[in-house]
């Protein structure tokens, strides 16, 4: 019986080295492991006859042999695969050029991205943000800010009315009062927010827009640090490179006033078509808080100062990505969406 | 306003060439730009705040333009040669309202000869834009550009009783006002009357008439040293406050210690308090001469209430490939309507009847934004946008809410050499809602789908649901009606969800809470059950997890199938359970009680079968 199973273990690793396929392989097992007539079946079936003292023995190393078949079967059918892999991708190549399975990307609105950018700057040096509502009082949109009853500004042309005493906000500045009747200085806050203004709309108008205005009020603050916090601001949002100018100018809530310029993001100063040849941009208003609405929300104007700014959200999108109409904003044509 | 940099050169003696002057009247408040440029002469277009009318005339920019420099003003020099009888015996002049004018002069010249003007004054006032007309009516607009106050010649024979009457209009008449700016008025008169005379003749009756019922009273101001310094962070000399202030004719009265008491001209009706006068100093010193300093702060800064929900929708959608829109919330209110019961706020005066309430949807614009894209060609689409929707709360009362609307419609795979193409379903909306929705810790409350028989019409009778979270409504979502998508030629499916932001802040309430990860393997076990065909997925749900097995770890539906060799009215469903311990491995003799006290509530529940 030992014999046997010798010889048997000679001719199957003579069978294995010569499999070349799965197909071979799976014609070996049939010969040695198959159930019929499979060569070591039939020695298993043989052990009977073997005497009993050695058949424990014989049939250990029966099931060793067919262990033995067993995984040098499998390790042959991984190297034949292996090759057979190989050999396929020899002949056919991939073609990597044709296009992946791509996801659609969301993108975010070029609004969202610059109204971010602000309050993160701001965020970044102490300024909280601040909301408030859009329907406002005419009290709140006009008379505490010092804009008086018979002021263009709050004309039936100028102004969406919903009632005799309630408007659609013209600025965000209400939200500052607001804060300033809730908050005593020394305060910092940024005010993001829609507005609205009767505009027919055009390249440059829109009835509906966004702004963010803010307010610092605290004991020392001067027209130094209104100047140094602008720089600080701008720079950031454009580029350290961006230089700022300040003039004066005319306002209802600040005085002293000025309107702020930045070099132009186009020509770098030098002139061109958009800066009209001057080499600066006007982007914003701002100036030291008018004693006059200090009073309005009783904040003692001899012991706090402060001052504030406004920014048109879209005017800054406009210049930081080159959009020559605020209506894209607005239409939603994704064709422009996705370029954010 | 335009001026002439040749006539402001009479006026003040300066250097600076027509665009240095531009950039240095710019500066100092008074926005101006060359808009012409010969040799002769050079114009500068002023673009005036509304503060400062005395910049109306060459005058007044010539004053700037003098203390910008450090200069002296020219002062005219006007005499004239009178003669009697004097001008009150000739004519008079009546203010019925001296609220809107507080003074009115007038001076006669008997004698004129009307003709055409010379040439230096027609082409002056015609390089101004002003045509010219007669000598008479060109001097009085050439005192209009030199002194910024206007003038009116009138013919006295055609003056009804020589009597100039000022009152306020009667029943549409034009008004008749003049603001009294003495000042300019005062320099006018003389001039105009002299220049008449030089122009077309005649003699000048013996002084003006001078009626001047409304007499300002100016109090002069006290500027203090220390506020102009507290306000503009740096102390300035104090003969550069005094030059600026004479150099603008403001006149200084005194100046001491504590600073200096200013008598205000009524050319500057503007200033009138000791802020202005800061602003007079600031502007002519220069901006852009005062130092910056970024401010010190010892407080803290906090984001605002929905920040981190905003921030947390917003970031996810983007990930579920949905692009951010922004529309108007000023609508039409037919088109609102369609996508509500209860009509929004309408504005009083709207730009057109197509912007004429605050929507109560965000449905309309996006269903506009889908609608413009559409037209042009983009046939797939996945848009949300964040924002308010506004509504009276009581009579006078408005509310404000935000809200996150989505919409999708065409594709989610466009056919290309992998695969074929495959259209957006109800199920890939709600899919993103689940997963937009999916608290970072695990909440309470979960949140769930129903079927509702109130919803609004704008939604498929068949297709859409509530979304909830434990009591709260959190909003809707589902299939357009086909309807009213066929109002804007859409012919496709169009999925969409409204969902209130103030709701999803319990969601992302707090920080994530780090959970154990477990470290024994799980048991998977597949069941297919027959139950009857109208019992719905979520009763076989909370059928499986009111066993309370504490094990259960998740529960998945994998397959569902009707008809074939099932009986009519039965459909087929294979669950996926996975069983987990945190403590120790579970044994198959666990997985298989817990698989027996699955299958017998829903056996008890649903009469369900084990599928062979």
């Amino acid at each position: 019986m030992l014999e046997k199973l010798a010889a048997l273990k000679q001719s199957f690793d003579a069978d294995l080295a010569e499999a070349r396929s799965g197909q071979q392989l799976s014609l070996l097992r049939d010969r040695y492991l198959g159930r019929k007539g499979g060569r070591l079946t039939l020695l298993m079936k043989g052990l009977k006859s073997v005497a009993v003292a050695d058949r424990k023995e014989v049939g250990r190393s029966l099931n060793q042999f067919k262990a033995r078949i067993e995984t040098a079967m499998e390790t042959a059918r991984q190297r034949i695969e292996s090759e057979s892999i190989r050999q396929e991708s020899a002949r056919v190549t991939l073609d990597l050029t044709l296009p992946g399975k791509r996801r659609a990307l969301g993108h975010l609105h070029p609004l969202t991205r610059v109204r971010r950018d602000i309050e993160e700057i701001f965020y970044s040096i102490g300024y909280s943000v601040a909301d408030g509502p859009e329907i406002e009082t005419t009290y709140y949109n006009f008379e505490a800010l010092n804009i008086p009853q018979d002021h263009p500004a709050r004309d039936q042309g100028d102004t969406f009315y919903l009632s005799e005493s309630l408007l659609l906000r013209t600025h965000t500045s209400p939200v500052q009062i607001r804060t300033m009747e809730r908050m005593r200085p020394p305060l910092r806050i940024i005010c993001p927010g829609t507005v609205y203004r009767r505009d027919t709309p055009d390249a440059t108008h829109s009835p509906v827009f966004q702004q963010v205005e803010g307010l610092a009020v605290d004991e020392h603050l001067t027209f130094r640090d209104f100047k140094g916090t602008m720089e600080y601001f701008l720079k950031a949002f454009y580029s350290e490179g961006t230089r700022v100018r300040f003039r004066p100018s005319y306002f209802g809530f600040t005085e002293p006033s000025a309107e702020v310029d930045i070099s132009c993001t186009f020509c770098s100063g030098d002139g061109c078509r958009v800066c009209k040849r001057t080499g600066w941009i006007e982007v914003l208003g701002a100036g030291m808080v008018d004693p006059e609405v200090f009073r309005h929300v009783g904040i003692d104007s001899e012991r706090y100062t402060g001052f504030a700014f406004g920014v048109g959200i879209e005017r800054f999108a406009m210049i930081k990505y080159g959009v020559d109409n605020i209506q894209h904003f607005y239409q939603n044509d994704l064709r422009f969406l996705r370029q954010f | 306003m335009i001026v002439s940099y040749r006539w402001l050169g009479e006026m003040v003696d300066f250097d600076a060439g027509p665009d240095r002057l531009a950039a240095d009247l710019t500066n100092c408040g008074v926005v101006a730009e060359v808009i012409e440029s010969g040799s002769s002469d050079a114009l500068l277009e002023l673009e005036l705040t509304t503060n400062r009318p005395d910049c109306l005339g060459h005058r007044g920019v010539a004053r700037e333009i003098a203390t910008l420099y450090g200069k002296t003003l020219r002062s005219r020099r006007v005499e004239l040669s009178e003669c009697r009888p004097s001008t009150s015996s000739q004519a008079s002049v009546e203010i019925e309202s001296p609220r809107q004018c507080r003074r009115y002069s007038a001076r006669l010249i008997r004698g004129v000869r009307v003709g055409p003007s010379p040439d230096w004054l027609s082409q002056r006032l015609d390089s101004l834009d002003i045509r010219p007309i007669n000598n008479i009516v060109d001097a009085t607009n050439y005192v209009l550009m030199e002194c910024g106050h206007p003038t009116h010649a009138f013919d006295l024979s055609r003056i009804d009783a020589a009597r100039i009457v000022v009152r306020e209009a009667r029943n549409g008449e034009c008004l008749v006002t003049l603001d009294g700016v003495e000042h300019r008025l005062k320099e006018g008169m003389l001039l105009i009357a002299q220049l008449i005379q030089e122009l077309a003749g005649g003699e000048i009756l013996q002084g003006p008439i001078d009626n001047y019922p409304g007499v300002l009273q100016r109090p002069p101001v006290l500027l203090r040293r220390s506020r102009l310094a507290r306000l503009l962070g740096l102390e300035i000399d104090g003969d550069e406050v005094e030059r600026i202030l004479n150099s603008l004719q403001f006149r200084v009265l005194d100046s001491g210690a504590e600073g200096w008491t200013v008598g205000l001209p009524t050319s500057r009706m503007d200033v009138e308090r000791e802020i202005d006068l800061v602003e007079e100093i600031a502007r002519h010193h220069g901006y852009g001469n005062l130092p910056s300093t970024l401010p010190a702060w010892q407080g803290g800064a906090q984001r605002r209430q929905d920040y981190r929900v905003e921030k947390t929708v917003t970031e996810r959608l983007l990930h579920l490939g949905y692009s951010q829109t922004l529309t108007h919330p000023l609508v039409d209110a037919r088109e609102d309507l369609k996508f509500g019961s209860k009509p929004g706020i309408s504005v009083l005066n709207p730009l057109s009847s197509e912007t004429g309430v605050m929507r109560t949807s965000l449905l309309p614009g996006l269903l506009a934004s889908l609608s413009w894209n559409y037209n042009r060609g983009i046939r797939s689409l996945k848009v949300f946008e964040i924002g308010k929707v506004y509504g009276w709360v009581q009579p006078q009362q408005s509310g404000e809410q935000s809200r996150v609307g989505l919409l999708v419609t065409g594709n989610l795979e466009e056919k290309t050499v992998h695969g074929a193409a495959e259209a957006y379903s109800l199920f890939d909306l709600k899919g993103d809602i689940e997963t937009l929705l999916e608290p970072s810790t695990l909440g309470k409350e979960e949140v769930r789908f129903e079927a509702c028989d109130k919803l609004d019409s704008h939604w498929s009778s068949v297709a859409a649901g509530q979304i909830r979270l434990g009591d709260a409504e959190l909003g809707s979502f589902g299939k357009l009606d086909s309807g009213i998508c066929a109002d804007h030629k859409i012919g496709q499916p169009v999925f969409a969800a409204e969902i209130e932001l103030s709701q999803l802040h319990p969601l992302w309430r707090s920080e994530p809470r780090a959970r154990q990860i477990p470290r024994f393997p799980a048991i998977q076990r597949d069941l297919s059950i027959v139950v009857d065909g109208d019992v719905s997925y979520g009763d076989i749900e909370s059928a499986v997890r009111d066993t309370q097995i504490q094990e259960l770890h998740s529960i998945f539906p994998f397959d569902l199938y009707q008809g074939g060799r099932l009986p009519h009215g039965k459909k087929g469903i294979s669950i996926r359970l996975v069983y987990q311990r945190l403590d120790r491995t579970l044994l198959e003799e666990d997985a298989n009680r817990f698989d027996q006290a699955v299958l017998a509530s829903l056996r008890d529940r649903f009469g369900a079968q084990l599928r062979g």
